[in-house]
């Protein structure tokens, strides 16, 4: 199950209230470095507040109570506990998250990098341009956009723009990286090259996806957790994933 | 009957919106019919040399002049008071408010948007005769009350735009401040103001057009007939919508109602590049944040 020594992500009796109404109830789940761990479930059923519970973005809804731990494990040192006195803004460029809806701003492409670059650490020049070049290359997306990056960001595409918002996450440096249906709003090809990115990423960080798409889940997950009314029902990983047709039984039963 | 319906709604919205255009069109033929005539260099400087008017050597009396320049006044200035303290209103009921607060406060800028703009006039006379009485007893009706009165006007108009306008701004973008580890404060001056600038514009261009035509607010603030170019914030004032209201009351003749409608022609050019200087700043500043 492992593929580090020890969980960059250790998630323990997480539960997550919106007013009265339980979202998640009791969650414990770890995740390692080098693996791509994908959460489906129906709709409703907690994914994407799971995921706003590691980067504490549900904090910004007023109605949401969290009780349990989430620790991270960070290069220096482990950060955990709901609540933490450890800083939210840095915990949130630790742990990078795109959304389902590519989410660029009225920018050029260089200033929808570069921004929270300069805004959350200060860069500034040089410094600055290479750090958008580096994130522009990670996600192979330079040799498309280096000669306009000036233009408006919404110039280009779905898929590239889905792709500007991954590299915006990975220029912050971050260690875990949360997507939520990132290839939900996008068209076969721009879907596939983002699947192909991620089996890249997914060397260097610790990922958690949510997806919709059972056949894309079974092409780029390691690891696969069911979220079905608030509580995990099943993991799956190796053999079960590799196996199209015990692969699709697991799922109509978990679902 | 479904068919019958359907056909009647859509005529009927049809009919809607082509009658909003007829009656534009009415209004601005009716105007420039009756009004053209009359827009000549005496119209606005009367018998005075138009340099030395502009340049303020011979003071205008008989021009329309020193109103154009008393409106435009009075629109800065009343701008310049209301859209910092409008959008920030808007930001803070959007953003900082809880949701008891919000109601209670979107209420109270609902009440203000439904006061009568000759009440909101009574209020600034009312407020001088309290200052006369207590702390300046010089005080008296001004350029900067009409502008501060005129600025409570428009102040729901652009309140509510903002936070319409931060409303609407879909969740992921919402979220990706946050995200990206950015303050509340860096969210709303890095994400949120750049993404609703256009929306908070149409607020601005509202709120001009509204403070460049009242009247009822100046009549009782500061507006006089034959006042000349402000000399100071504290002075009396002369403005366009006034003197429209002066011609047709008062005129002796065809040729004063003539340049009543003429007056009202100028008082439109000027609205109008009132909204070209805010959409070109707007333009620039959208700009400037796309690349910067």
């Amino acid at each position: 199950m492992t593929s580090g020594n020890e969980p960059t992500v250790r998630i323990e009796n997480l539960w997550v209230r919106f007013l009265e109404k339980i979202v998640l109830k009791d969650i414990t789940l770890s995740l390692w470095p080098g693996q791509l761990t994908v959460l489906v479930g129906p709709s409703g059923s907690g994914k994407s507040t799971l995921l706003r519970s590691i980067n504490r973005l549900n904090a910004f809804y007023p109605d949401c109570r969290t009780e349990g731990t989430v620790r991270i494990r960070l290069h220096d040192r482990t950060i955990g506990d709901y609540p933490d006195s450890f800083p939210l803004s840095e915990l949130r460029r630790r742990v990078g998250m795109v959304f389902q809806t590519p989410s660029v701003l009225p920018f050029s492409i260089e200033k929808n990098i570069a921004m929270p670059l300069r805004v959350t650490l200060g860069l500034t020049g040089t410094a600055l341009s290479e750090r958008v070049e580096w994130a522009l290359r990670e996600v192979s997306l330079w040799d498309e956009v280096k000669d306009r990056l000036g233009e408006p960001a919404t110039t280009l595409s779905g898929g590239q723009q889905q792709r500007l918002c991954l590299a915006r996450v990975l220029a912050l440096e971050p260690q875990v990286l949360l997507l939520d249906e990132p290839t939900a709003s996008l068209d076969f090809r721009a879907a596939t090259s983002i699947e192909a990115l991620l089996s890249r990423l997914k060397e260097r960080y610790t990922i958690l996806a949510v997806s919709h798409s059972l056949s894309q889940t079974r092409r780029i997950a390691d690891r696969v957790c069911v979220l079905k009314e608030g509580q995990l029902v099943q993991e799956m990983a190796g053999q079960h994933l590799k196996n199209a047709e015990t692969f699709q039984q697991l799922m109509e039963a978990a679902f | 009957m479904r068919k019958i319906f359907d056909g009647f709604f859509t005529g009927f919205a049809w009919m809607s919106g082509l009658g909003a255009i007829l009656i534009v069109i009415l209004l601005l033929g009716f105007l420039l019919l009756h009004g053209t005539k009359s827009i000549t260099p005496a119209l606005f400087f009367g018998e005075i040399p138009w340099f030395e008017a502009i340049n303020g050597q011979t003071p205008v009396f008989d021009g329309i002049w020193p109103a154009l320049v008393g409106t435009i006044y009075l629109v800065l200035l009343s701008s310049v008071i209301a859209i910092p303290v409008g959008i920030a209103s808007g930001i803070y009921l959007t953003e900082y408010a809880s949701r008891r607060r919000r109601a209670f406060l979107g209420w109270m800028v609902d009440f203000l948007s439904g006061t009568p703009s000759i009440v909101m006039g009574l209020f600034g006379f009312a407020m001088i005769l309290l200052l006369r009485r207590t702390l300046t007893p010089k005080a008296q009706t001004s350029l900067f009350l009409a502008a501060f009165c005129i600025a409570m006007l428009i102040l729901p108009y652009l309140i509510r735009t903002t936070q319409a306008a931060i409303e609407g701004i879909p969740e992921h973008l919402r979220l990706l401040g946050p995200g990206v580890g950015f303050s509340k404060w860096q969210n709303i001056r890095h994400v949120l103001l750049p993404v609703a600038s256009r929306g908070i514009f149409s607020g601005i261009v509202l709120a001009i057009g509204r403070a460049s035509e009242d009247t009822a607010v100046i009549l009782l603030t500061g507006v006089v007939a034959h006042a000349g170019i402000p000399r100071n914030l504290w002075d009396k004032f002369e403005a366009l919508p006034f003197r429209i209201y002066y011609l047709a009351a008062e005129h002796r003749n065809s040729i004063e109602l003539e340049q009543g409608f003429g007056t009202a022609l100028v008082l439109l050019c000027i609205t109008g590049l009132l909204f070209l200087a805010a959409f070109f700043l707007q333009r620039r500043a959208e700009k400037r944040w796309q690349i910067r």
